[in-house]
């Protein structure tokens, strides 16, 4: 299997914990001070606060995303750029997929051959005003710990750290994970389900994924299964779900599953079931 | 959670008393490093009503994976191929070998399954104790009938947790020790950086029981290092969060409760035998 290189679990989490110890700290506003000034002094930060650490980076074959972005196309890539960033990131498998360190890496040296600009990982951006330079202003001169403290987590986010709310933030929160994990999970299931690629990209980018992606990635990620990952599937087809009754429908699965091996029923027979679940809740 | 469920069926599981002493399921499991291969054996013994459901093919027995930091569960049943059939010794034994997709080990979650609704009229070979005498009794499809512990491949044990590295630029006899707590599954959460001449010591080797200045000295290394590790952990402000599955394994080992107050980290280490390190790094050159 090959090896890619990333920066090393432990290490990088404990950087984004450092980051979050207090509120409004001197040391969140340097940290956005230097987001705000640019890609020198933020990829200086990082080598004097993470990379100078021997042990951050693990070897491996470096692989570059060669693709200039806008700053909204950072936030929601477009079907075209979903594209080319599943073409590149296809090959590397589930486990770097899921590894924070490795997109972390990946967002490091995409700022450094100028693909992003640091101040994109503050941006709030979604059709207003609040693009990740206003964001970084705003919060420098706000005063206001929460306010700083905000930016400084859509950071951490924005570059795949652990730290602001766990491993999870790669299916979600962190932009291109988030369509790597929906290309993945789409391919895994179309010629299994009668569904094709575009139906499930689809159902995977309705308002109950952040919970869909969340329950994936814990103890309870019983939907991860083929067999169960489908029902849901043709379930959601006919029937999408907000995200409080995704998380119900999710745990109610988790339940039935202790006792039932509804990862050996069929896709079928699962979204019979899950229709039951859902009738009931 | 399994023992919260109410169920209109028996269930065969460890100390759940509705099936006769002789009758037991027990699965093992090995990994084969080189070849990132798991080799996983589930035995079930005595004469049972789940027995005869395997013998007539309404049940199999299975294996869930979970890849914790990747959110994957698969799952395997067993074929009939490998599944094979004692009657002299009331044993039926199946073997799966199944390839790992990731570079750590899974949770395995192992059961047999039922794959019909069946219907179980109890008898003096349905394995049961007397209260489930004279019942009859119906199981769905797709019921899981029986049940092994997790398995987990992590013990605990330091040489999977521990790498050790030589920085020359370090004075002699000294040591440096970090703990990375939240370290992904199949990575090392200890790492013992040495001076040279340390480092030259611990290749030597660590014994279970020292019996000589030297081998206590180098047995000392590794319990200053437990202090500190220990010290580590209980001064966590969140003991649960994210910790490498391995060190937390290793810390419910350790003597005393190291969630406590009144923890003491240097006597827990002086009394956890040192682990024989049998090559430096071997850990993490598994790939």
């Amino acid at each position: 299997m090959t090896k890619y290189k990333r920066i090393n679990e432990g290490i990088w989490a404990d950087f984004g914990k450092n980051l979050l110890k207090n509120k409004g700290s001197d040391k969140q506003i340097q940290f956005l001070q230097v987001c705000n000034n640019g890609k020198d002094d933020f990829l200086n930060y990082l080598q004097e606060n993470l990379l100078n650490n021997q042990d951050a980076i693990i070897g491996g074959k470096d692989i570059f995303f060669n693709h200039k972005f806008t700053e909204a196309e950072f936030r929601f890539p477009p079907m075209d750029t979903q594209q080319e960033i599943w073409q590149v990131f296809a090959k590397i498998g589930r486990e770097y997929a899921g590894y924070c360190g490795f997109w972390a890496y990946i967002i490091i040296q995409m700022i450094k051959h100028n693909c992003i600009t640091p101040d994109y990982l503050a941006s709030e951006l979604n059709g207003t005003y609040k693009t990740g330079v206003y964001m970084l202003d705003n919060a420098i001169n706000s005063n206001d710990s929460k306010t700083i403290d905000d930016c400084v987590r859509r950071i951490l986010r924005s570059m795949c750290n652990p730290a602001p709310r766990g491993k999870r933030i790669v299916f979600n929160d962190f932009y291109l994970g988030k369509v790597y994990w929906r290309w993945h999970w789409a391919h895994k299931m179309f010629d299994k389900i009668g569904l094709s690629f575009e139906e499930i990209l689809k159902i995977l980018d309705e308002k109950g994924y952040a919970e869909f992606s969340s329950k994936m990635h814990s103890q309870q990620s019983y939907i991860s299964q083929k067999n169960t990952l489908g029902g849901l599937l043709l379930f959601l087809k006919e029937n999408p779900l907000s995200a409080k009754n995704m998380g119900k429908v999710i745990d109610t699965i988790t339940y039935l599953s202790v006792w039932k091996a509804i990862e050996i029923q069929s896709p079928e027979l699962n979204k019979q079931e899950i229709k039951r679940i859902f009738d009931d809740l | 959670m399994i023992g919260d469920l109410i169920l209109s069926f028996p269930v065969l599981k460890h100390g759940g008393g509705d099936f006769l002493d002789d009758i037991s399921y027990v699965v093992e499991a090995t990994q084969a490093q080189d070849k990132r291969n798991l080799y996983i054996t589930h035995a079930l013994k005595g004469n049972s009503f789940i027995a005869q459901l395997i013998k007539d093919g309404k049940a199999k027995f299975c294996v869930s994976l979970f890849y914790k930091d990747n959110a994957e569960r698969q799952a395997f049943t067993c074929i009939d191929d490998d599944v094979c059939i004692d009657d002299e010794t009331n044993e039926i034994i199946a073997e799966q070998e199944i390839k790992i997709d990731f570079r750590y080990a899974p949770e395995i979650t192992p059961s047999i399954v039922i794959f019909e609704n069946t219907e179980i009229r109890v008898d003096n070979n349905s394995g049961l104790n007397d209260f489930w005498d004279a019942e009859i009794f119906a199981i769905p499809a797709y019921a899981r009938i029986a049940y092994y512990q997790k398995l987990k491949f992590t013990e605990g044990n330091l040489l999977q947790l521990l790498s050790v590295s030589l920085d020359e630029n370090l004075p002699d006899g000294s040591a440096k020790t970090t703990v990375f707590e939240t370290a992904g599954e199949g990575e090392q959460p200890i790492k013992l950086t040495c001076a040279k001449d340390v480092f030259d010591e611990l290749k030597k080797g660590v014994v279970d029981k020292p019996d000589d200045a030297k081998t206590a000295m180098r047995a000392s290394i590794i319990t200053q290092m437990l202090c500190y590790v220990y010290s580590y952990m209980a001064n966590l402000k969140d003991k649960e969060t994210g910790i490498n599955s391995g060190l937390l394994l290793h810390m419910q080992q350790v003597k005393g409760d190291w969630q406590d107050d009144n923890f003491n980290p240097s006597l827990a280490a002086t009394q956890m035998l040192p682990y024989a390190i049998k090559a430096l790094n071997e850990g993490a050159n598994n790939d």
